[in-house]
């Protein structure tokens, strides 16, 4: 199993919020000014936006996000579109990417422009793994917060289940599941409404049940500790509810590791995605996907290259991009972590 | 120490009953293993039926599985559903296959990652820590399989160009591998790509790993006494502070061969290689829950074993921790 589809025990990110204040205060003297009062979260940005790569790589993943929103309006041909314009006689519709022509990263074997093709893949993709990333969250949160504030059976259910999925090979349950329930859209009904749920988000739902086991585990180590603080007992001193300390009190202190981990969640659910796809039991056509457009154009030899190096290099800067923002957003929000120094 | 050791195999029985129990009524429920004879012309509705009939078939999910485990305990996970082939051969020569793999590229990973995260750790900043922080962040951004499809591509170019063929692109052996020492050349010529592809993500994870774990016991306080005591560099490097420094990536190395045995899956199925993991999509695709549970089972008691031997080196190798 290749380690890099996993986000389970992604390290300890424990943050102390004894020590949480950062003394940043050499930085406004060498600027020579004034100390001025700074909130968390703007020491927070100041430290993220002194990550040059992470910057670097935050505008990257903006615009591919504008690319997925706007794939209509900024594809020159259609998704399945075949264009007819010239057969080459070695490689027939087939074109190598050129400059002049239209099509700039060539067309496959049916004419159908690969710059499209890509185009659309991203959407499918970013689509996927956002999906991935918020579900898994906010089920690895819940579970956590509640499993780590409350302890006894609830905590025993969650490590009985954290076990079984532990010992069973993550892609391998994956594989089952694609097969056996995600090959095709299906209708629920919802009382009297019946909702399509689209076979990408199938795929979806089955990465995220799968990957809210690792963050379960962060966060619940998290308010185990936190839970045995001053401060948690102040409020409860004060008559504060469980909910309301869990919410206003703990959770706020948990927010570093949180937000850390869902972006490696979501770069692992680029990563695995694209694998399911290239195996074969991943999103299905008609939708386009970047692991899908791999396989298509290996299946078509490897002389025609470019239908296999362009969506690979686009999945790797993806995954990039969004590993060096979480690096980023670690030395941003978890201090004690940095991997710069100040 | 040894009731520790029987309470977690106990333990890991229980969970290994039911995972397995949830995987049989996932498979069993969803899937028509038969599909295949249904649509040949010349097999009548009497066989189906028979075979239904013998293997239980139209029975409730439990039940089913009651007779899968009593087979599975009883007669080595039995037999596939079609044609009746015995399981347990065919998934150890598998798992050899695999083992070799797995093996040697994981050595190799764990010397080169080890080299490089002790050397970035002892120059923090210096351009060479630069250089395999990016390199590991690539490694660990890049699709495996696409890795793998890139090798393929490159090694056919330069047949095309040169007429050499530098490596096989696919199987674990030519069609005539010969004996003896020509037989494991002929297998380690084939396995220099599909172990280059599983090295890149482990050296990644591995190097990254070592590097923090250095990183911390450099600047701790043994370290430090150390070297106020007057010993030279060399010695609190590697006496001091490798040492320790090597506990916390024996453990992940142990964890990560566990799920590798699994079968690079990736990997296996670029190559086709002949092991576990292309084993495992072949019984897929058949929709036939034998060879799945099989497997499935002896992967994940692999797992179980290689996460125990990670405890238990943990607590060997750091005699602060301790067994409750």
């Amino acid at each position: 199993m290749q380690s890099s589809a996993s986000p389970a025990g992604g390290g300890a990110l424990v943050s102390d919020p004894s020590v949480a204040p950062p003394s940043d205060s050499t930085l406004a003297y060498e600027a020579g000014v004034e100390l001025k009062a700074r909130s968390q979260w703007q020491y927070a940005r100041m430290r993220f936006f002194r990550h040059k790569l992470a910057v670097i790589s935050l505008v990257i993943l903006c615009l591919f996000g504008l690319v997925a929103i706007f794939a209509k309006q900024l594809a020159p041909y259609g998704f399945d579109e075949i264009n007819l314009e010239s057969v080459d006689p070695v490689t027939g519709l087939a074109k190598s990417p050129r400059l002049e022509g239209g099509h700039i990263l060539g067309t496959d074997q049916l004419g159908r422009d690969s710059l499209s093709r890509i185009i659309y893949g991203i959407r499918t993709s970013l689509w996927v793994a956002l999906f991935v990333a918020l579900l898994s969250t906010a089920i690895g949160t819940a579970v956590g917060a509640l499993s780590g504030y409350y302890g006894g059976r609830v905590d025993n259910l969650l490590m009985r289940f954290t076990d079984l999925i532990l010992t069973l090979p993550g892609l391998a349950v994956l594989l089952t599941a694609a097969v056996y329930f995600g090959s095709n859209d299906s209708e629920v009904a919802v009382g009297p409404f019946s909702v399509t749920i689209p076979q990408p988000m199938k795929i979806g739902l089955i990465l995220a049940l799968l990957f809210w086991v690792g963050l379960a585990r962060i966060v619940r180590g998290l308010f185990l500790s936190l839970r045995e603080k001053e401060f948690v007992e102040a409020a409860k001193a004060a008559g504060a509810s469980d909910i309301r300390i869990i919410m206003r009190h703990i959770l706020p202190n948990c927010v570093g590791p949180i937000v850390v981990f869902t972006t490696l969640i979501t770069a692992a659910a680029i990563l695995t995605e694209a694998t399911l796809s290239f195996i074969g039991y991943g999103i299905q056509p008609p939708n386009a996907a970047l692991g899908k457009l791999i396989v298509d154009g290996q299946s078509e030899g490897f002389t025609l290259w470019w239908l296999v190096v362009f969506p690979g290099l686009v999945i790797t800067i993806i995954a990039l991009a969004i590993n060096f923002v979480g690096d980023g957003l670690r030395d941003a929000l978890d201090p004690t972590q940095r991997r710069v120094r100040s | 120490m040894l009731q520790y050791v029987i309470r977690r195999l106990l333990y890991s029985v229980v969970v290994l009953l039911a995972a397995s129990f949830l995987t049989f009524t996932f498979v069993a429920i969803s899937g028509d293993p038969l599909a295949p004879l249904r649509i040949t012309p010349n097999i009548s509705e009497q066989t189906i039926q028979n075979v239904e009939e013998a293997k239980h078939l139209n029975d409730p999910v439990p039940v089913r599985y009651w007779y899968w485990l009593k087979d599975a305990v009883t007669n080595q996970f039995g037999t596939t559903l079609l044609g009746n082939k015995p399981i347990l051969p065919d998934l150890w020569r598998v798992m050899k296959n695999t083992l070799q793999l797995v093996i040697v590229a994981e050595l190799l990973a764990i010397l080169i990652a080890v080299g490089i995260g002790v050397y970035s750790a002892l120059r923090q900043y210096s351009a060479f820590d630069y250089t395999t922080t990016t390199f590991s962040f690539l490694g660990l951004a890049t699709p495996i399989f696409w890795l793998a499809l890139m090798l393929q591509v490159a090694v056919v170019y330069v047949y095309e160009w040169t007429g050499s063929r530098i490596f096989p692109i696919a199987n674990l052996s030519d069609v005539d591998p010969g004996t003896g020492v020509a037989f494991w050349i002929d297998r380690a010529h084939h396995l220099v790509l599909p172990v280059i592809v599983l090295m890149v993500a482990s050296v990644a994870a591995y190097s990254r790993y070592m590097r923090a774990s250095m990183l911390e016991v450099v600047s701790s306080d043994y370290v430090r006494t150390a070297r106020a005591k007057g010993l030279t560099e060399k010695k609190v490097t590697m006496k001091h502070a490798f040492r320790n420094a090597l506990i916390p990536l024996i453990t992940l190395v142990a964890l990560n061969f566990g799920a590798l045995l699994a079968g690079a899956v990736v990997t296996e199925t670029v190559f086709s290689l002949d092991g576990m993991g292309l084993y495992f999509i072949t019984a897929l695709g058949t929709n036939d829950p034998y060879p799945i549970m099989a497997w499935l089972m002896i992967t994940a008691t692999m797992v179980i074993i290689f996460n125990l031997i990670a405890d238990i080196a943990y607590g060997y190798l750091d005699p602060r921790v301790r067994y409750d």
